[in-house]
């Protein structure tokens, strides 16, 4: 078997609270809570979760726009934690970003041919006319014109603002893109056409996506295995079509059903979810879901669940399996 | 029988720089009682505007409405002052909207600002009022109703503000509510809660409900009846079950294929070409045609008429001309 293009091993970030006259350590967030993962080459993991469930900076942790607070992350063989600035930089080549609000990830004082010509300056690549040549050829690859270049990010439309983003994350022919919800803050239409092309070019580069967003419907269509996070932990993580079809965590299920579905014939049972997701502050003893989940035992109380294989291919951290 | 609101031929401009903008050009709908209407289209095509302008609150000085009419039980609500709006307001129609933060003020407790509205409208004693507010909270499925009485909006999450917000809207029981996308900056699952609990205060408390959105899957799971909107008209309208079975307008086949699905799989996502057409941009004829798979040289010139398919199931296209 070839190696993962990533691994992620046991990634905890924990944030500070600081507090009080000498800002001492009051406790932590623990926003990611000890997650592990692999990404084969070529493949979409989409990782979903509500908000606040650490799904976001896990991607940052990952890239190491946030430095993690223990765990390993593993870029074909070469564990990124403990590089430092000058090191990474040509890694960071290989993995690129995509965020969800292509209005503010967009400098608006810069001409889309500034925006895509920076990374190549920062980076020292190409000589000058490579570089004009590489902006034209960008702006072809996502689908638009290339005499756009010298127009400013206002005057263009959120689908088209993302597709500048995606623009600039390719670049340097990344293997691996972390797009952030790409594609939350558009229009159904658009993004459509925003998910296709992004189909598109998996398919031209042979990229690598991990694929964060908390619509599941976009989820299941986009990926080829899907990982489900709640407070900071994975809960689940599985093949999509598994995942989807017979989910076995019971946030997993209850996520699922919560779904609303375009077809006003289909009545689903659903499991309405009592409460709120609980502060990430101080996070339940035990399985972190024990506190809504329809199923609690005694040991969910005490006790955190490992991951287990419930099915080749399918792990989750449930004592109902173990 | 007649319905509770009646939306006739609607123009709405709004100011852009000297010269005044068609924002809404002649949307007509109507509202029975005891009915969910839902009026879907992505952003930009008017459907926010158009429910602002039932409420009366569209921002002065920079919007007007040019035309048409709004009846609410047979009294035309187009050109009341804002003293007899008032009256309306709150009692008669509420409405609730996308960011329960925004929408609350931050410096009340939640008990000053459901009060303020019982005080406003009726002559109730404060006791009274506070008691109502309590009810009212508990209806909406708020736990510890009298101590959250005493919170400030911060202290709750999202979904409790949402939930404060219904209550709000709810406390003098108006006979038409104005949700507008009411749970779009919600997760999933608290989604779904606010969803069920607007299922079930329909009933408890025979209001119709207009839902402004773009998810199409509250749509089909709350709505009798739907209006689709695209840049400013309406382009189909009919009943839930017609328009996601039977859709007829391109426009909103379109939008209905290119929703991803949980039950069944596509390689593709069927995507709309192009974006839609700026207001100070609007193309004569058909302003779908040029994203339009089966635009006619006609499309381009002459706008559609509005086509009967079925009963109040209706069209504007020249498709089926």
């Amino acid at each position: 078997m070839t190696e993962p293009l990533l691994e992620v091993e046991n990634l905890k970030k924990y944030f500070p609270i600081k507090k009080g006259l000498f800002r001492r350590t009051r406790g932590y967030v623990k926003a990611v809570d000890d997650v592990s993962f692999q990404l084969e080459e070529g493949e979409t993991l989409g990782l979903v979760g509500e908000s606040g469930c650490g799904k976001s900076t896990t991607g940052r942790t990952i890239l190491q726009l946030l430095r993690p607070t223990s765990g390993r992350v593993l870029y074909r063989g070469q564990d990124l934690t403990g590089l430092n600035f000058q090191q990474l930089r040509p890694i960071r080549r290989e993995m690129q970003m995509i965020f969800q609000d292509p209005y503010s990830s967009l400098n608006s004082r810069m001409t889309i041919r500034n925006i895509l010509l920076e990374p190549m300056k920062i980076h020292g690549l190409y000589t000058k006319k490579e570089r004009e040549e590489r902006v034209e050829e960008l702006l072809e690859l996502v689908g638009l014109d290339r005499g756009v270049a010298d127009r400013y990010p206002h005057e263009f439309s959120g689908g088209q603002r993302q597709r500048i983003g995606i623009a600039r994350a390719l670049t340097f022919q990344p293997r691996l893109i972390i797009a952030d919800e790409p594609v939350s803050a558009l229009d159904v239409s658009v993004q459509a056409q925003v998910l296709n092309l992004l189909q598109e070019l998996q398919e031209t580069f042979k990229l690598t996506y991990l694929f964060i967003a908390h619509d599941l419907s976009v989820v299941k269509h986009f990926s080829t295995r899907v990982g489900v996070m709640y407070l900071g932990r994975l809960v689940e993580i599985a093949d999509k079509r598994r995942l989807y079809q017979s989910p076995r965590h019971p946030y997993t299920q209850a996520l699922l059903s919560a779904v609303p579905v375009p077809d006003p014939e289909i009545k689903r049972e659903r499991i309405v979810l009592s409460g709120d997701v609980p502060n990430p502050k101080n996070p339940p003893e035990g399985c972190a879901f024990h506190t809504r989940c329809p199923e609690c035992m005694e040991i969910c109380r005490v006790e955190r669940p490992p991951m287990i294989e419930v099915e080749p291919g399918q792990f989750t951290a449930c004592h109902l399996y173990s | 029988m007649t319905a509770l609101l009646e939306v006739n031929n609607l123009h709405i401009a709004f100011r852009k720089e000297k010269s005044f903008i068609p924002t809404v050009e002649g949307v007509s709908f109507h509202v029975n009682s005891r009915e969910t209407v839902g009026i879907v289209g992505e952003s930009g095509c008017g459907k926010s505007v158009t429910s602002l302008a039932i409420m009366g609150l569209l921002p002065r000085g920079i919007s007007r409405i040019d035309y048409g009419e709004i009846l609410f039980e047979g009294q035309n609500l187009v050109g009341l002052s804002s003293e007899e709006y008032r009256k309306i307001r709150g009692r008669e129609i509420s409405m609730i909207f996308q960011e329960p933060m925004t929408s609350l003020n931050p410096v009340f407790t939640i008990g000053d600002q459901l009060m303020e509205m019982v005080l406003e409208h009726t002559a109730q004693p404060k006791k009274q009022a506070f008691k109502h507010s309590v009810e009212m909270l508990e209806k909406v499925g708020i736990p510890r109703a009298e101590e959250i009485m005493h919170d400030y909006p911060h202290q709750l999450s999202g979904g409790m503000r949402q939930r404060v917000m219904i209550a709000m809207a709810l406390s003098l029981n108006p006979k038409l509510l104005i949700a507008d996308e009411p749970t779009t900056a919600l997760d999933v699952t608290i989604q779904a809660q606010i969803l069920e609990l607007m299922q079930q205060i329909k009933n408890d408390f025979d209001t119709s409900v207009i839902m402004i959105t773009h998810d199409l899957g509250v749509v089909a799971e709350v709505c009798d009846r739907v209006v689709v909107m695209y840049a400013g008209k309406v382009v189909e309208q009919g009943d839930v079950k017609a328009i996601f079975k039977n859709p007829r307008h391109p426009y909103t086949i379109g939008l209905l294929q290119s929703v991803p699905s949980l039950t069944e799989e596509r390689d593709q996502l069927y995507s709309i070409r192009g974006s839609v057409p700026l207001p100070e941009n609007m193309p004569a004829g058909c302003r779908f045609a040029s994203r339009c798979d089966h635009a006619k040289p006609e499309c381009f010139e002459h706008e559609p008429p509005e086509v009967q398919i079925e009963g109040d199931h209706t069209t504007s296209c020249w498709l089926y001309r």
